[in-house]
């Protein structure tokens, strides 16, 4: 009885706030791209996906498989509970044109719409410099142009269009376009499992937790992305988001990373070096980390002693290696 | 439904949930303009998936659901960076200060246990409805539940 009454009194103080609340002005419309704003519900493919859905979850529990989706440039898992998932890119993927630089940081197909992240930058400035308009991008496919749909967040611009049918067994290669002018083709590969991710890229694992790295190395300056295979109890992606990107850059975060040669000098991270710059505070979420690195030494290693993650709880989950990723 | 019919419609079954949406989002972010990220996107993915839409009696749920995910993305981007705003600012003057501190008490809660207290007082749902958002196990959500009831009760009566 007491514990009734008091959450009565609960339930009181939350109507009095809610009461209380002062809810700013909302703006009821979509802020995409004027297509997509016009574009008519397809009512035929929602109801497939919808009896596809539905079909899944009706399935019993034990016959969901949980994929690992390995995403190279992304190295995004668990993105959910299905194999959705059917292409990705092999590494990230460069363009240069006039100056300027359109580097993939991550192209994925997933229920035929091909999903890019890319920045997009003055070559001379390198990619920690993002620029903060983007150039009217174009994806073709078999000839044809893709629809329809552009979105750009901070520092990265992300771009999903339409495709028509595809195999799902072979790979499939879009040319991407910057106003008008080709950039060059991307060819992404059809993905299955961890298997690729722990084949193609340097990696190490401890305990549950595999960390790799994609090396992109510039003269002195070396930049460093990390890619995570999270334990079963990591939080998965959801339905509910567009970008599948999102879950990787929350689901973990690495600390104190730094390299170290094969003399034991350690070099370290040098992202904090310009802490005045938006963009890479931004990208410091994205798992970029950038070193300085003298052009003699040699076998490297990347160490980071520890991670976090966030569980299907939402609970953040520390964990210690360290994790060493030699560069060869 | 047309476009602008759905819209329409989304509009007007947001609309009296928007203080729900924007306490349930502060409590978790306590930051107005984070809080205020949270809603537009809640709201814009509500009118963006509103031709999908087929259980409008549900969709108060899935829209608390899309909140809860939109205000931890943006709680786990942005925790390191934003001080907390001060919460008397964020009510009307003529809130109670114990109501105050009953809302700075679920605001510190664990996030586990502040999820199923907001989805539960802010937005009325009942425990199968959590439930089903959270994906987790009825006993699981009841547990979590009583739990913070108790936390809260502890602390609010001590303070």
């Amino acid at each position: 009885m007491m514990e009734q009454e008091f959450e009565k009194r609960i339930s009181d103080a939350s109507k009095h706030l809610l009461a209380a609340t002062r809810v700013p002005y909302i703006h009821y419309e979509l802020t995409g791209t004027a297509e997509e704003r016009n574009r008519k519900p397809n009512r035929v493919k929602i109801w497939i996906i919808a009896v596809w859905i539905f079909a899944v979850c009706a399935l019993p529990v034990a016959a969901i498989s949980s994929y690992l989706i390995s995403i190279p440039g992304k190295g995004s898992t668990f993105l959910g509970d299905d194999n959705r998932v059917s292409h990705s890119i092999e590494g990230s993927v460069s363009f240069e044109k006039d100056g300027y630089t359109h580097q993939i940081l991550s192209a994925y197909i997933q229920d035929r719409r091909i999903y890019l992240e890319l920045f997009y930058y003055r070559t001379t400035e390198g990619m920690t410099f993002t620029q903060a308009g983007f150039p009217d991008y174009q994806l073709y496919y078999n000839g044809k142009e893709c629809g329809d749909y552009t979105k750009s967040y901070g520092g990265s611009t992300r771009l999903s269009y339409r495709l028509p049918k595809i195999d799902k067994k072979s790979d499939v290669t879009v040319s991407l376009y910057a106003d008008g002018a080709l950039l060059g083709d991307i060819r992404l590969i059809p993905v299955y499992n961890a298997e690729t991710f722990r084949k193609d890229l340097p990696h190490a694992a401890v305990n549950d937790v595999t960390l790799a790295a994609n090396v992109y190395q510039n003269d002195s300056s070396m930049t460093v992305y990390i890619s995570a295979i999270l334990p079963d109890d990591a939080i998965r992606g959801s339905e509910d988001d567009i970008f599948l990107i999102d879950n990787h850059q929350l689901g973990f975060s690495e600390k104190e990373i730094y390299m170290e040669d094969e003399n034991g000098v350690t070099y370290p991270d040098m992202k904090n070096k310009y802490p005045e710059n938006d963009s890479l505070t931004i990208a410091s979420f994205w798992h970029f980390h950038s070193f300085e690195i003298p052009a003699d030494a040699e076998h490297l290693k990347i160490i980071i002693p520890e991670i976090s993650y966030l569980t299907q709880e939402r609970e953040e989950k520390s964990l210690t290696g360290p994790w060493e990723i030699a560069l060869e | 439904m047309e476009e602008n019919s759905l819209y329409a419609a989304v509009q007007q079954k947001l609309h009296p949930m928007e203080s729900r949406l924007y306490l349930s989002a502060y409590c978790i972010l306590k930051n107005k303009e984070d809080a205020e990220d949270a809603v537009q996107e809640t709201v814009y993915k509500a009118l963006k998936k509103s031709g999908q839409i087929r259980d409008w009696d549900s969709f108060h749920i899935w829209v608390a659901k899309v909140l809860i995910h939109e205000s931890y993305k943006i709680y786990h981007k942005r925790k390191r960076l934003l001080p907390s705003d001060d919460v008397e600012a964020f009510f009307s003057p003529t809130i109670d200060k114990s109501d105050i501190e009953f809302f700075s008490i679920v605001s510190d809660l664990k996030k586990a246990e502040q999820t199923v207290i907001i989805l539960h007082f802010y937005h009325d749902l009942s425990f199968e409805e959590i439930s089903r958002i959270l994906k987790l196990p009825l006993s699981t959500v009841k547990s979590r539940f009583y739990r913070a009831v108790r936390k809260i009760k502890t602390e609010w009566e001590g303070s």
